[in-house]
């Protein structure tokens, strides 16, 4: 015990001199709550169009209208030619164009089906799948608007038939972006925090040599990688906290009820992100190594974890290789305690496979650790 | 400046990087997975929703307004659930993200002609994809509406020679028809994968010989800081430079991505582009002490920006001012413009110019201020 302590001391000490890292350590929770909070939590809305109206008409406008006030669209400007919208789009300027033809009201007036063009920027084909989505709400409601109108015109009542949904939108009522988001930071700062800073710690002492010291020291094993340990577990706890605080009280995510719950479930998680840390540690034999090599078990957990992209949108096989992302559990875990106030036994069956996993890939790096450093 | 030495110091950098075969197979290996990840991995598009059905009614009539959900890309029924107990379980644990409830009297007011109620129950807690499955609920319960409204309503219309719709929409897409989402995201892991090589590693390399006190032996030897510098960093040029390379070719052969402008444009403003990219990475190295701190500092300054402030995924119009503000200083916003431009657009240099010089002046702005800390920290 005393020697653990000593080797906790040893590893703080060396954390406080470097005030670099320090200084990341405080600010990089901030910085990527911001970006995070204000970029990916924000839906997309005025998108910019140009409009090209060779109808010129008050059936052309009343179309034009409805994008605007649909508020999905911005009205960047008018073109008077085809060479105009290209322009438009090739230089970025606006993403969608639309083209009402000449005979758009006389259309219209006759009861013919009128037809307009939307030339959409698809270098984005995420966002052009959007606009194309609310591009087509905006016409369907105009459609509606105008056959209400006609069979009025003709005399004909509506008919009430059909299916009305009354909608109930759960834990998130007023679907708040940010809501959802802060939670995923949590897990996300984690993961980018502890696998490399554990992978760099071990891997600095094999790099200057002073791994054999430690080794000719009484410590065991065991005790080093816990004197390791320990003072990067309260980094990430410290960084958790960090961005609960700053959620709650810059962007009014409500506290989780379920404090207790949400400390166990992070502390099980910053061990099996330590747990990766060192078994990155015992492949490489640099610190610029670990650097990259972090990068391989990062890049995966990020972006296919559900964190930015559901999950089951996924293509089958990629769905499966997610069972092994230890992060997938977490989120889940986060997002239940913080939204849906889940408890402890609610959540089993994300906190067993998560412990599994964890059980797993400490002992595969707990042995090559032994079989590396010892 | 002394050319004998400069070679002297890159050589030693390739031997070293050369005896080092991981950091090469990992510098190769990682731009191929970056293609396949968001490739293959990411579907920006929202399909298959879990959905919990619950059918109080259970007639023809429930059963058919059931099936195009359930015949719908856009849903997969998860379970039928008996009550509001299993359904409220399902939608907690996370199985279902929708549940449709539809009512006892379903079948009786539908054959009656008048309006039946069915409830929606959304899991709110990813905001996006709850709004977009209750948008696919709407024009399913709209399109099976219409088609009972249809079938009333033939004759009449037939009489009084009316279309419906009134409008119809011919969506065009240019410059990436099918929205192939490899398409896009081609420029933007250009950029990230020659930040993460070229900045991210040209730091923690340069602050190494800072940790480990070897760089007052080169200091003390007859070799310039000028070229010391521009030693150190070229093996990672080479090795940035090689990753834009491998990502151009491989999403040739992989995905069969193609480039519609000019070759050449885009080998150059990549060349200025990762001018800026060392230059960043030694003026982080200069800022830090250890190679942990640069490599935190580095992923903060360069891939962070890179991914989330350059317009990669998120568009830059849709963020807020103060924001798009500090896009304007980040060069892969202007770097991934002049590849899309180059890629999808098939565009010259008329359309970007400006974008090229910017980058261009931001890259010699880095490099002088780095060369001139770099010289200060160590005289």
């Amino acid at each position: 015990m005393q020697r653990i302590l000593k080797m906790i001391r040893k590893e703080f000490i060396q954390i406080r001199r470097d005030r670099g890292l320090l200084r990341m350590v405080a600010i990089s929770p901030l910085v990527q709550l911001l970006i995070y909070g204000y970029v990916v939590a924000t839906d997309i809305r005025a998108l910019p169009m140009v409009v090209m109206d060779r109808s010129a008409s008050s059936e052309s406008q009343r179309l034009v209208d409805r994008f605007v006030a649909s508020g999905y669209f911005k009205l960047q400007g008018y073109a008077a030619s085809l060479s105009g919208v290209e322009e438009h789009l090739n230089s970025g300027q606006s993403m969608m164009a639309l083209v009402i033809p000449e005979d758009y009201a006389r259309d219209i007036r006759r009861g013919v089906v009128a037809k307009v063009q939307l030339l959409v920027d698809g270098t984005n084909s995420n966002t052009a799948t959007i606009a194309l989505g609310y591009a087509g709400g905006v016409i369907g409601a105009e459609n509606a608007a105008r056959l209400e109108q006609n069979l009025q015109r003709k005399g004909i009542r509506e008919i009430e038939a059909g299916i009305r949904e009354e909608p109930r939108v759960w834990f998130n009522p007023s679907l708040r972006a940010i809501n959802y988001m802060v939670p995923g930071i949590v897990c996300v700062l984690l993961m980018e925090m502890m696998v490399p800073l554990t992978a760099f710690s071990l891997v600095r002492e094999r790099e200057r040599g002073t791994i054999e010291q430690l080794m000719v020291t009484p410590l065991r094993g065991g005790e080093v990688l816990i004197g390791k340990a320990v003072p990067y577990i309260l980094i990430g706890l410290v960084d958790a906290v960090i961005i609960l605080t700053a959620g709650t009280v810059w962007f009014g995510v409500p506290l989780p009820t379920n404090m207790l719950t949400l400390f166990v479930c992070t502390l099980l998680f910053i061990v099996v992100t330590l747990s990766l840390g060192i078994l990155v540690a015992t492949f490489v034999g640099t610190q610029q190594q670990a650097a990259l090599s972090a990068q391989f078990v990062l890049v995966p957990n990020i972006l296919l974890s559900g964190f930015m992209f559901p999950i089951e949108s996924m293509p089958a096989g990629m769905q499966w290789f997610t069972t092994i992302l230890p992060m997938r559990y977490f989120l889940v875990i986060v997002r239940g305690i913080m939204m849906k106030g889940l408890g402890l036994f609610d959540l089993m069956d994300q906190i067993l496979p998560l412990a599994a996993l964890g059980v797993l890939i400490f002992s595969i790096s707990w042995l090559r650790f032994r079989k590396v450093f010892g | 400046m002394k050319h004998s030495a400069l070679r002297a110091i890159a050589r030693k950098e390739f031997i070293q990087i050369r005896r080092d075969k991981a950091t090469i197979y990992m510098v190769f290996i990682f731009p191929v997975m970056m293609l396949v990840l968001y490739g293959f991995g990411i579907r920006y598009d929202v399909k298959s929703v879990p959905l919990t059905v619950m059918d109080q009614d259970n007639t023809a009539e429930s059963r058919q307004y059931i099936d195009r959900f359930a015949n719908s890309p856009y849903f997969a029924v998860r379970n039928y659930a008996e009550n509001y107990r299993e359904l409220q379980k399902d939608i907690d644990q996370g199985k279902s993200r929708v549940a449709l409830v539809i009512p006892a009297n379903f079948s009786e007011r539908i054959g009656s002609r008048r309006e039946a109620v069915v409830q929606v129950i959304v899991d709110g807690a990813d905001n996006n994809t709850a709004t977009i499955a209750m948008n696919y609920v709407s024009s399913i319960s709209r399109s099976y509406s219409a088609s009972i409204l249809l079938q009333e309503m033939e004759a009449l219309l037939r009489q009084t020679n009316l279309t419906i719709p009134a409008i119809e929409a011919e969506p065009r897409i240019w410059f990436n028809p099918n929205l192939e989402s490899v398409q896009f995201i081609v420029p933007g892991i250009i950029a990230i994968i020659m930040m993460m090589v070229g900045t991210v590693l040209t730091a923690v390399t340069i602050v190494k010989e800072k940790e480990q006190g070897t760089i007052e032996q080169i200091v003390s030897s007859p070799i310039g800081r000028y070229e010391l510098m521009i030693g150190k960093v070229l093996p990672y040029a080479v090795l940035s430079y090689l990753d834009f390379l491998i990502v151009v070719v491989a999403s040739s052969l992989l995905f069969g991505v193609t480039i519609k402008g000019s070759l050449a444009l885009l080998l150059i403003t990549a060349f200025f582009y990762l001018i800026g990219v060392l230059g960043l990475g030694i003026l982080i190295s200069t800022a830090t002490e250890t190679q942990m701190s640069a490599m935190l500092t580095a992923i903060l300054a360069s891939m962070l920006p890179s991914i989330l402030l350059s317009g990669f995924i998120f568009p830059i119009s849709q963020m807020p001012a103060f924001l798009q503000a500090i896009t304007v200083v980040v060069p892969a916003r202007y770097f991934i413009e002049i590849l899309r431009d180059i890629y999808l657009k098939g565009l010259g240099l008329e359309y970007f110019w400006k974008e090229a010089l910017y980058i261009l002046v931001f890259g010699f702005i880095t490099l002088v201020l780095a060369a001139r800390r770099f010289q200060k920290r160590l005289g």
